[in-house]
């Protein structure tokens, strides 16, 4: 009889286990806050909500978006919205919401983190792009001004990204809303870049766009001394567009290879008559070394934009070879120096080196007549820089 | 008291047992939904689960066939899901061609390319490289040709090349490419004379210029036909640089192959140039003749430092090249401009003086004068010859 009982106890015990039905499911991906910006997982969890019910999901994501964009459009609580905002996104990610979180981050100054927002949100196919485009440009704005090192590169960078929205067709309010973007506009690169995008828009049009490049010569050089040490002329540094290359023909057959490249660069206004309008530009020969070679030209144009005449009056010819100028108004003081090295330029690197001592070795001064041509004022019989050069050396 | 003790223990049974069995739900591995075009971590996922999804991977897929007509987009979700269970061909290929009818080319391309290219993967014994699905098929590599074609209307050479790396017929290729209805190009346009050469045979490429089809494709594109037309000392060092870049990798770029008809690339077939095709008129009904020019001026240089170089050459209709003579030139000390009026062509040559002796590379160097040296005259004659004559 006991073992009765004790088998019954037993019976009901194995009999009462819980049942249990296994659910095979591929494995879902979650995000934790830590991985709010790893684009690839981002792009497997939105996957997997379909798998558990991406409407509910999105919904509840939906939510929490709501009251961060209330807390961020109404109650101008940016903090407070980052929280909503990234919540939402670890329930459903949406483009929209990293979107709305890269505005938050870049009000309270967060920029790094709102790049990776902005990114996921183009990844995610947020529309319009050109809207990313321009907080990019806002991004990359606060970085030149935060003054980090590559600051002109992320000017350049804010600028391009201005550059292609304009082409695209949106105005310059687009810009001037932006209040941390606003700015840009008096940036001297900024202004460039409208000329390029004003040049595209008058290039069937000849005299529009010489009267373009023409006044994008902003800086007066009628007085204007070019030192020795100066003839890299490094501080002009507001590139001409290819546009203008029917003004300035050594930039139709520039080289844009990956060994060798060439770019234009505006110095200035010289004089405007009624018959001419003189400039000069600086033509850079980048290689991948130092001491890059520049000729910095004067060019007089008629009104219509033909060239007349152009004079080489300032360059970095070589390491040893320099030309420098001082312009008083319409007369062209030129020098050719040889440029003497501490050490021997082909035994030291330039880093290591250093310039003892520019020789004059010729002057001539020029002027511009009345017609726009250049004449000799006072060069010296047989001014010929290939014999001086050979005697001073 | 036996049998009341078993109705208890029975009843105990059924009222101490919980009716609802419990649900656990058990991960099946998978493919990163983000990763089932990346050949590598797919081979690496079935070379270590194999066949273990297959059949709940097979219920997404059924599904999937089963929205394909009502919801694309969810037979789409359904396909990836079952890839990501279970990788197998026939699931890429019903995915590719879903994609394809969705014009989503960007991710069919994508999507093909996984399947043409070799994936590389290291273990015990070393780096092994193969397809993960076997060498690609035909039909593979023409869907991945075509989903790329579809997304950018080109073609790289380097995707070409993956025709004949697998063994297919390029040209074959090309049939079938061209003959696909959703691949509709103007068979008269350039894009389409551009792609069409992209399959030339090397053997093809190199005569090109004696197939009397391009010598007429050629012909008409030039857009100036007049029987007159003149180069002055101001306009012989005009030139249109936007074909700087004729010598492409494979020659088979139009500005490459039709550079075949020029004299200069016929006398050096190794050298590469810039040019311009100005004129063209003809001389009778069995011949005609081209004026073009050639840049090879250093980059940058001022215009009148430019090195400019006109030829007239005469063909016959079917592009074979019968005469060529120098016409006009820029170069250093050296100038001449031309006059050709119905097959008369005067000459007049001229000496450059420069302030220092002329080195094309020194652009520190200035025009001083120009002075008159010679002229002279060539005719064209009727069979073609270009022969100077008195005038």
């Amino acid at each position: 009889m006991k073992i009765s009982y004790l088998l019954s106890v037993f019976v009901l015990l194995v009999s009462c286990g819980d049942h249990i039905q296994y659910v095979y499911k591929p494995k879902v991906h979650k995000l934790k806050t830590s991985q709010l910006y790893d684009s690839d997982l981002v792009y497997d969890v939105v996957f997997d909500s379909y798998e558990q019910n991406a409407d509910s999901l999105r919904k509840k994501g939906r939510e929490l978006f709501l009251q961060g964009a209330d807390l961020y459009k109404n109650k101008h609580n940016a903090f407070a919205a980052i929280t909503r905002f990234k919540a939402s996104i670890l329930i459903f990610p949406d483009a929209k919401t990293y979107y709305e979180l890269g505005n938050a981050l870049t009000d309270c100054n967060k920029y790094d983190e709102a790049q990776k927002a902005y990114n996921l949100a183009e990844r995610l196919d947020f529309e319009p792009r050109s809207l990313i485009s321009l907080k990019l440009a806002v991004l990359s704005y606060q970085s030149y001004l935060s003054n980090k090192v590559e600051k002109e590169y992320a000017l350049s960078n804010a600028v391009n990204k201005l550059y292609a929205l304009y082409r695209n067709g949106a105005d310059e309010s687009t810009v001037l809303k932006e209040k941390k973007l606003a700015a840009i506009v008096l940036t001297q690169k900024y202004k460039n870049m409208k000329i390029n995008v004003e040049a595209e828009r008058v290039k069937g049009n000849s005299n529009g766009l010489f009267a373009l490049f023409k006044s994008a010569f902003r800086q007066n050089v009628s007085n204007l001394d070019i030192a020795v040490e100066e003839v890299e002329m490094t501080k002009y540094n507001q590139s001409i567009s290819y546009e203008f290359s029917k003004f300035i023909p050594e930039m139709e057959n520039t080289s844009f290879s990956r060994d060798v490249g060439n770019d234009f660069y505006y110095v200035g206004l010289v004089k405007e008559t009624d018959m001419y309008v003189a400039v000069l530009y600086n033509a850079v020969t980048f290689y991948d070394q130092e001491m890059q070679p520049t000729r910095t030209m004067l060019a007089v144009y008629d009104h219509e934009g033909n060239l007349k005449t152009q004079k080489m009056v300032a360059c970095q010819c070589s390491a040893e070879k320099i030309k420098r100028c001082s312009i008083k108004d319409n007369k062209v003081m030129v020098e050719d120096y040889l440029r003497v090295w501490e050490k021997p330029i082909t035994e030291a690197a330039f880093e290591d080196n250093k310039v003892k001592a520019h020789n004059l070795i010729a002057k001539a001064t020029f002027s511009i007549d009345d017609n726009g041509n250049i004449q000799n004022e006072d060069v010296p019989a047989g001014y010929n820089d290939s014999s001086i050069f050979a005697k001073a050396q | 008291m036996t049998k009341q003790f078993i109705a208890v223990l029975a009843a105990a049974c059924l009222l101490s047992c919980n009716t609802v069995p419990k649900t656990e739900v058990l991960d099946l591995p998978s493919v990163r939904p983000s990763e089932i075009y990346e050949n590598n971590s797919v081979v690496v996922f079935i070379n270590k689960h194999h066949n273990k999804n297959e059949k709940i991977a097979a219920t997404y897929f059924e599904k999937g066939q089963k929205l394909e007509d009502e919801n694309r987009e969810e037979a789409i979700w359904n396909y990836k899901r079952a890839i990501t269970l279970h990788p197998t061909l026939d699931y890429y290929h019903t995915l590719g061609d879903i994609l394809i009818k969705d014009k989503n080319d960007k991710e069919a391309a994508n999507l093909y390319a996984m399947l043409v290219s070799e994936y590389n993967i290291q273990d015990e014994h070393g780096w092994h490289s193969n397809h993960i699905f076997g060498s690609p098929s035909e039909d593979d590599v023409f869907k991945y040709l075509l989903s790329n074609l579809l997304q950018y209307n080109y073609l790289d050479p380097y995707e070409l090349s993956r025709v004949v790396d697998n063994g297919y017929d390029l040209q074959k290729m090309k049939k079938r490419l061209f003959g696909d209805e959703r691949f509709m190009f103007d068979t008269s346009g350039i894009v389409y004379k551009e792609l069409s050469n992209m399959f030339l045979t090397d053997d093809e490429a190199a005569a090109y210029a004696s197939n009397p089809d391009h010598f007429k494709s050629f012909i008409s594109r030039i857009k100036d036909t007049s029987a007159s037309y003149e180069i002055t000392t101001n306009t012989v060092s005009d030139f249109v640089f936007n074909g700087q870049y004729a010598w492409d990798e494979t020659g088979r770029g139009l500005q490459a192959l039709e550079m075949l008809f020029l004299k200069q690339k016929q006398d050096n077939s190794d050298k590469w140039y810039m040019y311009n095709i100005k004129n063209t008129a003809r001389v009778n009904d069995s011949v005609l003749y081209v004026i073009y020019s050639i840049d090879t001026s250093e980059y940058v240089c001022p215009k009148p430092m430019r090195h400019i170089d006109y030829t007239l050459a005469t063909y016959t209709n079917a592009g074979k090249m019968i005469d060529a003579k120098p016409l006009a030139w820029q170069a250093g000390d050296l100038l001449a401009a031309a006059k050709v009026n119905k097959g008369q062509i005067e000459i007049n040559a001229f000496k450059r003086s420069w302030k220092k002796p002329y080195n094309k590379a020194d652009f520190d160097n200035e025009l001083v004068s120009t002075t008159a040296v010679k002229s002279y005259f060539l005719k064209i004659q009727d069979d073609g010859k270009i022969v100077e004559v008195l005038q």
